[in-house]
C-alpha cells in the first residue's frame, strides 16, 4: 500500500495550529486552492463521523470523513470517500507536536491508500505537491496572521 | 503518573541523528551530564548503567527499537527515585520540508506523588534537556567537520 508523508517545522505554536486543524469543516481557511468546504449531515467539525464536501477552485470535488480526533495527542485522521482520482482504502493522519526547546510546532501529514499501479505515482505527486506542501504552508500563514 | 514530552529540532538529517541515538553504549560521547556509560549486551537484552556527573546513577534496558519509526523505548530498572515505572521513548521524526530532524524525548513515570516535582526537575529539566543540548552540539560539530 503506498504511503506518502510530508512534514514541516512551523513557527506558530502547536496549540494554535491544532485549533485550526481540528476544525474539520474549516479546510478552506488554510488549504490553498479550495473554493468551498462544508460539513454534511449536521455534525460539528470536531465530531468523529463528520463528512466534509470540498470544492476546489478548478471545480473538482471531494468528500472526506473525519475518522479520529484526539485533543490529547493532537492528531486528526480522515478518509477520502470520493475523489476525481482513483483512490480507495484511504486513511490520512495529521499530527501536531509542540517543539518545547526552541518554540514553534512540528506538523506531520501522512496518508496510505490503494490505487491502480499505473496511477500510484500520479496520486502520490498530487497528494504531496498539491495538498500536503501547500497545506502546511497555508496553515502556518493562516495561524500566524 | 507523569507524562512529559520534550522536543527539539536537530541540525542534521534524521538518519544521522538516529544512528547516533541508536548506539546504545555511546551515550557518554554526546550527553554532557553523563560521566560514564557501561553497556552490557548479555542474554539478548541490552542494558546500560549510566553514571552522572552529579553523582547519581541509574540502570536501564532497551525495551524496544523500531528502525521504521526511528524509535527507542528505554525502561529504567534502577532509578535515583523510588519509581514503580520509568520509561523513556525517543523518536526521531523526519522534517521533510527542510531535510532536518525533530527529536521527541518522552518520559512516562509512575512514582509516589511527593517525588513528582523532584523527578521532573532532575529528569526532564536536567537530564533530558542537557541531552538535547548535547546532541545538538555533537551533531553540529560533526556537520562542521564534514
Amino acid at each position: 500500500m503506498p504511503r506518502v508523508f510530508h512534514s514541516a517545522h512551523l513557527k506558530p505554536e502547536a496549540e494554535a495550529v491544532w485549533q485550526a486543524l481540528r476544525d474539520f469543516g474549516g479546510l478552506h481557511r488554510w488549504l490553498p486552492g479550495i473554493a468551498m468546504c462544508e460539513l454534511e449531515g449536521g455534525l460539528r467539525g470536531d465530531q468523529v463521523g463528520a463528512i466534509r464536501r470540498i470544492v476546489a477552485r478548478d471545480g473538482q470535488q471531494l468528500r472526506e470523513q473525519l475518522v479520529t480526533l484526539s485533543d490529547y495527542e493532537m492528531v486528526i485522521g480522515y478518509s477520502i470517500m470520493g475523489s476525481p482520482l482513483p483512490i480507495s482504502a484511504h486513511f490520512a493522519e495529521i499530527r501536531v507536536i509542540p517543539i518545547t526547546e526552541g518554540g514553534g510546532s512540528f506538523v506531520g501529514w501522512s496518508a496510505e491508500f490503494s490505487s491502480p499501479e499505473a496511477e500510484v505515482a500520479r496520486v502520490c505527486q498530487w497528494m504531496v505537491n498539491d495538498v500536503f506542501r501547500p497545506g502546511l504552508s497555508g496553515l502556518a500563514q493562516m495561524v500566524a496572521s | 503518573m507523569i507524562r512529559r514530552l520534550l522536543s527539539t529540532v536537530l541540525p542534521c538529517d534524521p538518519v544521522s541523528a538516529w544512528h547516533l541515538l541508536r548506539d546504545f553504549g555511546d551515550l557518554a560521547a554526546w550527553h554532557p551530564a553523563v560521566e560514564s556509560c557501561a553497556h552490557d549486551r548479555g542474554q539478548g537484552v541490552q542494558s546500560r548503567v549510566v553514571a552522572m556527573r552529579d553523582g547519581l546513577s541509574f540502570a536501564e534496558v532497551l525495551d524496544d527499537t523500531s528502525e521504521r519509526h526511528r524509535r527507542q523505548v528505554l525502561r529504567i530498572v534502577r532509578a535515583p527515585f523510588p519509581a514503580r515505572m520509568l520509561k523513556q521513548t525517543l523518536t526521531v521524526h523526519d522534517v521533510t520540508a527542510s531535510g532536518g530532524a525533530l527529536l521527541c524525548w518522552e518520559l512516562h513515570a509512575d512514582l509516589p506523588e511527593e517525588w513528582h516535582a523532584r523527578a521532573q526537575d532532575w529528569f526532564c529539566d536536567g537530564y533530558i534537556k542537557a541531552g538535547m543540548r548535547g546532541l545538538n552540539a555533537h551533531l553540529s560539530s560533526q556537520r562542521n567537520e564534514h
